[in-house]
């Protein structure tokens, strides 16, 4: 692992507390793989930590040996690391089941991954080394890859990316996360990254404001966000030798497939075949995998993915979250499809759509837009006479508001706040 | 002594009718001109906007309506209709204006 060598990348808090209920606080600073010695066999732990090495560590050290890890990001405050709250109700669980421990080295120990909680409070969403290593790739084109890391470690697509070079062997690249984009980015560079994984948002930004000639990457992965297909065209004059996958992942049922073709959504062609080891069907504009394994899924075994999508010619197009639809006047709209459109500007960069309650239609849509190098200084208005022309009347947001940057997650996606 | 007290209480009360009138004014200046503007937007010639206009009858639909208050909110800073527990729905400019004037901060 190449790291950028500021202290703070280093530093991690763990709350452990062993079978026989004890519970402990210690640093990890100098040596985060004494993990091991700080967490007794059959353990609860709690790691909260934005260094990649540590999460690393703890994979390493505690699987097969701690009974259940929590990963904490920075950002989240679940009060676990403070109060042990959490960890005694983990502890609690145990006792309840203690014949999980017996012939403790062969278990699996249980990943506690956090959700952004862009919606709200975090979820804790509970995975085995297996469920996190799904989508990894063991073919020897991903062996010989570079990975760089722009994103959270304790995160899903932060873990995907950590495993994926541990299981293949290769240098993974991480810059300090706390400094600029822009520095982040050119860390990856003068350490010959090849390939990098980011949401569609943080792309954009890429490619905004980062030096990008001349760099070698072979491998550059979307997900997280909609791929709308200008990042996906941007990206492909940009790195014409690249292979660009965007990755549809599905938080409820775990599943994961890649498209490679550069168009955005996927070939309705999916949707009759399962050569992908995934089987996919729409039913009233929703997408459903079939993954009957999943707690509570039908008889039938398709889980909705609560992903709205519509079919356009021999694609299938994502339209946004079903939890985010905005009922405007009784015409439904997705802030994902007015900032797509929004996109399709020649001078917007970028945007986020924001929903408002509102007495006279119940909601309505503002909007805050990126604006490109040139763009005229009444853009804010263009742009609205522009939508008008262009989509129906309840798309039109009720403000455009030019940002100098967009509001992004931990997660990197795009707050809608 | 007491003389002056006395005529010095009419003084403040034509000052504060005074503030509310220009309060009044420049509110009611803010949510033409946001009228107007919208109006221009939709394309629909803009009318003598007049206190007893009635403000459906101007063109403005309830999307229009919709927009206008969260532009009123950016320029003004509140948004009356989120403060009120009723649901009260304006009719005329003065009703609207009135509406403004009750919940100004």
């Amino acid at each position: 692992m190449h790291l950028d060598g500021s202290p703070e990348l280093l530093v991690g808090r763990v709350a452990v507390i062993d079978p026989s209920g004890t519970w402990s606080y210690s640093e990890l600073y100098k040596d985060p793989f004494g993990l091991r010695q700080l967490v007794s066999e059959g353990s609860f732990v709690a790691l909260r930590t934005s260094s990649t090495l540590n999460v690393a560590a703890a994979v390493i050290a505690l699987e097969g040996w701690a009974m259940r890890v929590h990963l904490i990001p920075p950002d989240v405050d679940l009060g676990i690391i403070s109060d042990g709250s959490a960890l005694i109700s983990a502890f609690e669980q145990k006792q309840n089941n203690s014949e999980q421990i017996i012939g403790a080295s062969n278990f699996a120990t249980e990943w506690i991954l956090y959700t952004s909680g862009t919606t709200g409070t975090p979820k804790p969403i509970r995975h085995s080394l297996a469920s996190l290593s799904r989508t990894i790739s063991s073919s020897k084109y991903v062996a010989e890859l570079t990975w760089g890391m722009i994103y959270d470690p304790n995160r899903m697509a932060g873990i995907q990316v950590l495993l994926q070079s541990l299981t293949s062997l290769t240098t993974l690249v991480v810059p300090n996360p706390y400094v600029s984009l822009k520095d982040r980015i050119k860390f990856l560079r003068e350490n010959a990254v090849t390939a990098l994984s980011a949401t569609p948002t943080l792309w954009r930004q890429v490619l905004q404001v980062a030096e990008l000639q001349n760099w070698d990457l072979k491998q550059i992965t979307l997900g997280g966000e909609i791929s709308d297909q200008k990042i996906l065209d941007a990206l492909s004059e940009q790195f014409p030798a690249a292979r660009i996958a965007h990755v549809f992942a599905s938080t409820e049922t775990g599943a994961a497939f890649a498209v490679t073709d550069k168009h955005a959504g996927f070939p309705i062609s999916y949707l009759s075949e399962d050569s992908r080891g995934i089987r996919l069907e729409v039913r009233d504009n929703i997408l459903y995998i079939f993954s009957p394994l999943v707690t509570g899924s039908p008889a039938d075994g398709f889980v909705s993915t609560e992903d709205e999508v519509e079919i356009v010619g021999d694609r299938v197009l994502f339209r946004g979250r079903k939890s985010g639809v905005v009922n405007i006047g009784g015409s439904k709209v997705w802030p994902e499809e007015v900032e797509r459109i929004l996109r399709t500007h020649e001078f917007v960069a970028d945007a986020a759509v924001l929903a408002k309650s509102n007495p006279f239609t119940g909601a309505i849509l503002t909007a805050k837009v990126v604006a490109t190098l040139g763009a005229p200084t009444d853009l804010e208005k263009q742009l609205r006479m522009w939508m008008k022309c262009s989509s129906p009347p309840h798309y039109v947001p009720a403000t455009i508001t030019v940002v100098d940057s967009l509001t992004v997650s931990q997660a990197g996606k795009v707050e809608r706040t | 002594m007491r003389r002056l007290r006395i005529l010095l209480i009419p003084v403040v009360v034509l000052q504060k009718l005074l503030e509310k009138e220009i309060m009044t004014n420049s509110l009611r200046k803010t949510m033409i001109d946001t009228i107007a503007l919208l109006l221009e937007e939709e394309l629909i010639p803009v009318p003598e906007l007049q206190d007893s206009t009635v403000l459906l009858e101007t063109g403005l639909d309830s999307l229009a309506f919709a927009v206008l208050v969260v532009r009123l909110e950016e320029s003004l800073g509140y948004d009356p209709f989120t403060l009120m527990t009723e649901a009260v729905y304006p009719r005329t400019l003065s009703d609207f204006v009135s509406i403004y004037e009750q919940y100004a901060p």
